[in-house]
């Protein structure tokens, strides 16, 4: 059960997960919309989208967390991305593309741990790769270069804070709450996890 | 010709006890054999490695073999095992993978490289085997729990497996199409080979059919090979089978009919532009209870998905005299629901929230759950989560979790599906002095006549699209 | 549009956005925007549906262009942007940041609403040589979508009957969503498995996906109009 190939339980995961989240995605994307619009006059409406940012790595990092092979983060986040598109983001073909590069992102963070090490700190690392890959491509796909350099700092500080806690400590926290209930038993995150007993007596 | 289980024990947790212990069975492909006994004593467990499923995809194999037809169903490839053993699962709502029915049956056509040309004709073929060639075009998932075990029956039809396993096969369907389905299992058998294993709690529409009746008791068979044909009611009782036939003799006080507590008012349910049901008229009590009955499809589930919100409708629902649609938030919880996919309705992480949950107001909670948990037998498996159940057990928990919630109206949708004969009583018994006692409407659907005509004040059929009086 | 390969269509639309990425110029945006709009028409998508969709889109742009407007640039700044401004205003440089958004989701929209999902999925299987556990891996996992959806006004439902009011995004309702799509999962390989699905071994299809000619001429003609342009 431990190998690392996937297999077709490891591939549907990836795929729900991949569909549940671009559902997320594109909600997170109208909230932030709206957000930015309110913002928009006062030119401070790129932040809103900052604030936020972070949801867009949870697929990477949630399926990884559960999974735990090799290539997981990357494909899921592609997967989400694809998605998106297919139910209608504004993005347009691209945001497969930014879903490449954050993957990429938190797949790099994992393999720099050997996919062995998965806490906390393996978690962010992954979140803020991802974070600042994604922010890298934007700089001259957005052309946020066109931006002032002091706005660029203050974005990219907070959409590391926002990466960090939505992809890094909210995704574990569901991770460790599934495993706990014993219904991921047959993937990685659940072989080990405690769970609760059935007891002998009889009723 | 058979399936030869020897020494077989399995669990789900290598520090558990087993579910299966030491297990020995020999089933012959030439009969029909019907597996019956408690729930949660194993049965589907039973299946799940006969189909060979497990253990590679969750639980223990710690020794024993089993073998059908003298291989080793576990050791197949997917594609090679689809034509030794094919299994309904007990779930209905979990065993598609593609969109509509025509596609679902295609895949599985493809899948053991039938010529493209010969697909078309065999899907056909297996659909009005079925009957239900009305559902080619439709959505997996807008089919009601019966139509889905129909579909699923054409798929494996198309397959042509050695064997077939049944887990439930007919715990969604009304008594007509159940004996319509079962007559067509006996041709597979008889003009086919095909053996046939199926998990039952009811033998009723078995009779005349199935050629033996086995039952199982805590991860072993019984001794007693019973003869369908002449089944010994004694027997049957003291291993807790349900008596075809036999009256569940309920101790219920006499109703004493209160207030209206729900009325509906020419209701109208359209799903995807076809009608459902027209114009439903009906008065609910408090105190009483009430069944409905229908053939599967006839839009039992729509209309208390409806009444719970999940649906549109036409017409009025009033709670008290007032709509439905127009309650605050506070008075929507007076209305109880329990779906009929127990799935459904989960919300916490283990068994003993999901009774808490509803109590969060009492001050007795923590006893009053433990008394549910141990009426339903529930009690040892609370610190579990509740997907983790059996589906029996999932069925009692999903009903246990409303039984001591202060409603006006209890809705449960077939409460009683896929359990053995005690608890079946256990859950009646508790739901109908609930609504005695507290002056609840009970309002509950059932394929089970014998059930409605026991335990309900009044009979409701949902025939048509229209609900009348029995 | 509808009768075209999604693959091959795919692979254009991406040409055509990633030719996009690198121009700065707002006409070239808006009129792929309106070429966009204009495909869509003719392929008959509803106005209800298209609608829907453009709002969020025309909010994001006018977000855009007040950014774009503000934030533009200094000329003394130290990066090369000289490349990317070909003026100052910053009135045009707001412009450009808009029209970008209208383009991208213009393309994306082409695509998204012309495209049967299954075809797309077996097309991409052909022709880009996805293998099949992920095409009926995906399309398995497409399949309990609507399921989610329902699955989440029932979870509601479910709190809503026990007298409990959550709120729409609250942990407690988007809890038992995680743990049935990880159950979903396990049995939706499990009952894949058991129909004979394995993804290794040999298979029939009933459908073909073909590339067809004028998939080419499609290919060609996107690809000449916006060098040209
Ligand atoms: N979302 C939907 N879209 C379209 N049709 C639907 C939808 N839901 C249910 N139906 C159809 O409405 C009819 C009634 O379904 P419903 O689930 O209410 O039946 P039921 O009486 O509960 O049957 P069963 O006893 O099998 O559970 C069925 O024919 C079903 O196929
Ligand atoms: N996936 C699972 N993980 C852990 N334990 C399980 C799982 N499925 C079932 N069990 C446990 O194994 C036991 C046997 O379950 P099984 O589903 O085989 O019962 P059953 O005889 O089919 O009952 P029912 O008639 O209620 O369907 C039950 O006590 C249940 O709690
Ligand atoms: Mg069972
Ligand atoms: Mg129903």
């Amino acid at each position: 059960m431990t190998t690392k190939k996937w297999e077709l339980k490891d591939i549907i995961m990836m795929a729900i997960l991949g569909v549940v989240f671009s559902a997320v995605y594109l909600a997170v994307f109208d909230g932030g919309v709206v957000l930015s619009t309110v913002l928009a006059p006062t030119g401070f409406s790129n932040f809103s989208f900052e604030i936020i940012y972070g949801v867009w790595f949870m697929a990477a990092t949630l399926a990884a967390y559960i999974i735990r092979k090799p290539g997981v983060a990357l494909v899921t986040e592609v997967l989400a991305s694809a998605v998106e598109l297919l139910m209608g983001n504004s993005g347009g073909v691209t945001v497969v593309l930014t879903g490449m590069i954050q993957g990429a992102g938190a797949e790099l963070a994992f393999a720099l741990f050997r996919y062995k090490k998965w806490d906390l700190a393996s978690m962010s690392l992954a979140s803020v790769f991802s974070a600042s890959f994604i922010f890298c491509y934007e700089l001259y796909y957005l052309n946020y270069i066109a931006l002032a350099p002091g706005l660029l700092i203050a974005q990219l500080a907070v959409r590391f804070v926002s990466a960090i806690v939505f992809s890094g400590v909210i995704c574990k926290l569901a991770g460790d709450g599934l495993a706990k209930t014993g219904v991921v038993k047959s993937y990685a995150i659940g072989a080990k996890a405690k769970i609760g007993k059935v007891y002998d007596e009889e009723d | 010709m058979s399936i030869r289980i020897e020494h077989l024990k399995f669990t789900y947790f290598e520090d558990r006890k087993d579910i299966l212990s030491d297990l020995s069975a020999e089933f012959d492909a030439g009969e029909i054999t019907i597996l019956t006994g408690a729930s949660g004593c194993g049965k589907s467990t039973l299946l799940y490695l006969a189909a060979g499923i497990y253990p590679h995809s969750a639980g223990v194999l710690r020794s024993g073999t089993l073998e059908v037809e003298g291989v080793r169903p576990d050791s197949l490839t997917p594609k090679k095992r689809c034509t030794l053993v094919g299994m309904m699962f007990q779930n209905p709502e979990l065993q598609f993978c593609m969109d509509t029915v025509e596609h679902e049956l295609l895949f599985c056509l493809e899948n053991i490289c039938t010529p493209r040309e010969a697909m078309m004709e065999q899907v056909e073929k297996a659909l009005a085997f079925c009957e239900i060639s009305h559902l080619k075009e439709r959505t997996l998932h807008s089919l009601s729990g019966g139509e889905r075990q129909k579909v699923m029956l054409a798929c494996l039809t198309l397959l042509a497996p050695k064997w077939l396993l049944l887990d439930e096969p007919f715990a969604n369907i009304d008594d007509a199409s159940a004996r319509m389905i079962a007559g067509k299992l006996k041709e597979l058998n008889r003009t086919r080979g095909i053996g046939i294993l199926a998990v039952d709690h009811r033998l009723e529409n078995w009779l005349g059919i199935a050629d033996q009746v086995r039952v199982m008791e805590n991860g072993v068979l019984r001794p007693e090979v019973m003869d369908a044909n002449t089944l010994d009611p004694e027997l049957l009782k003291e291993l807790g089978v349900i008596v075809p036939g036999e009256a569940y003799e309920p101790k219920l006080p006499k109703a004493d009919p209160g207030d209206v507590v729900l009325e509906l008012k020419n209701l109208t349910l359209r799903h995807q532009n076809n009608v459902i049901f027209r114009n439903v008229n009906g008065s609910f009590r408090s105190g009483c209870i009430y069944a409905v009955l229908g053939e599967s499809g006839c839009g039992k589930s729509s209309l208390f998905g409806a009444l719970s919100g999940l649906y549109s409708y036409q017409g009025q629902a009033l709670l008290q005299g007032r709509d439905l649609r127009k309650l605050r938030k506070k008075d929507l919880g007076k209305i109880g629901f329990v779906t009929q996919n127990p799935q459904d309705q989960f919300v916490s992480d283990t068994v003993r929230e999901e009774i808490l949950v509803g109590l969060k107001k009492r001050e007795d909670a923590e006893e009053k759950t433990e008394e549910i948990l141990r009426g339903i037998r529930l009690w040892r498996y609370r610190d579990i989560s509740p997907y983790m159940l059996s589906q029996g057990q999932q069925r009692r928990l999903g009903v246990a979790a409303l039984m001591a919630y202060p409603c006006k109206v209890l809705v449960c949708d077939e409460p009683t599906y896929a359990q053995d004969r005690n608890n079946t009583a256990a859950i009646m018994d508790s739901l109908c002095r609930q609504a005695r006692e507290h002056g609840v409407a009970l309002i509950f659907s059932t394929h089970d006549r014998q059930l409605a005509q026991d335990y309900a004040d009044e009979i409701l059929e949902l025939k048509g699209g229209s609900l009348c009086v029995h | 549009m509808r009768t075209l390969n999604p693959a091959i269509k795919f692979v254009t639309l991406l040409g055509v956005t990633f030719v996009l990425a690198f121009r700065y110029e707002p006409a070239l945006n808006l009129a792929v925007f309106f070429l966009c709009m204009a495909a869509l028409l003719c392929s008959r998508v509803k106005l209800k549906t298209l609608g829907i969709l453009l709002v969020p889109i025309l909010l994001a742009a006018v977000g855009m262009f007040f950014t774009g407007y503000r934030f533009s640039a200094d000329a003394s700044m130290p990066v090369a942007a000289a490349d990317f401004i070909v003026s100052d205003s910053k009135v045009w440089n707001g412009i450009a940041q808009a029209s970008r958004v209208l383009a991208y989701a213009g393309v994306g929209f082409l695509f998204t609403l012309t495209t049967d999902r299954i075809l797309m999925v077996k097309s991409f299987e052909k022709q880009f040589r996805l293998p099949q556990v992920w095409a009926y891996g995906l399309l398995a996992a497409w399949g309990i979508f609507p399921q989610a959806v329902q699955e989440y006004k029932r979870t509601r439902a479910a709190f809503r009957a026990r007298g409990i009011s959550v709120f729409p995004v609250s942990p407690a309702l988007l809890k038992p969503l995680l743990v049935k799509s990880v159950r979903w999962s396990e049995e939706l390989a499990i009952a894949m498995e058991s129909k004979g699905f394995s993804g290794e071994e040999e298979r029939t299809e009933y459908l073909e996906v073909r590339v067809r000619l004028r998939d080419w001429i499609f290919l060609a003609g996107c690809v000449a109009l916006t060098i040209l342009f």
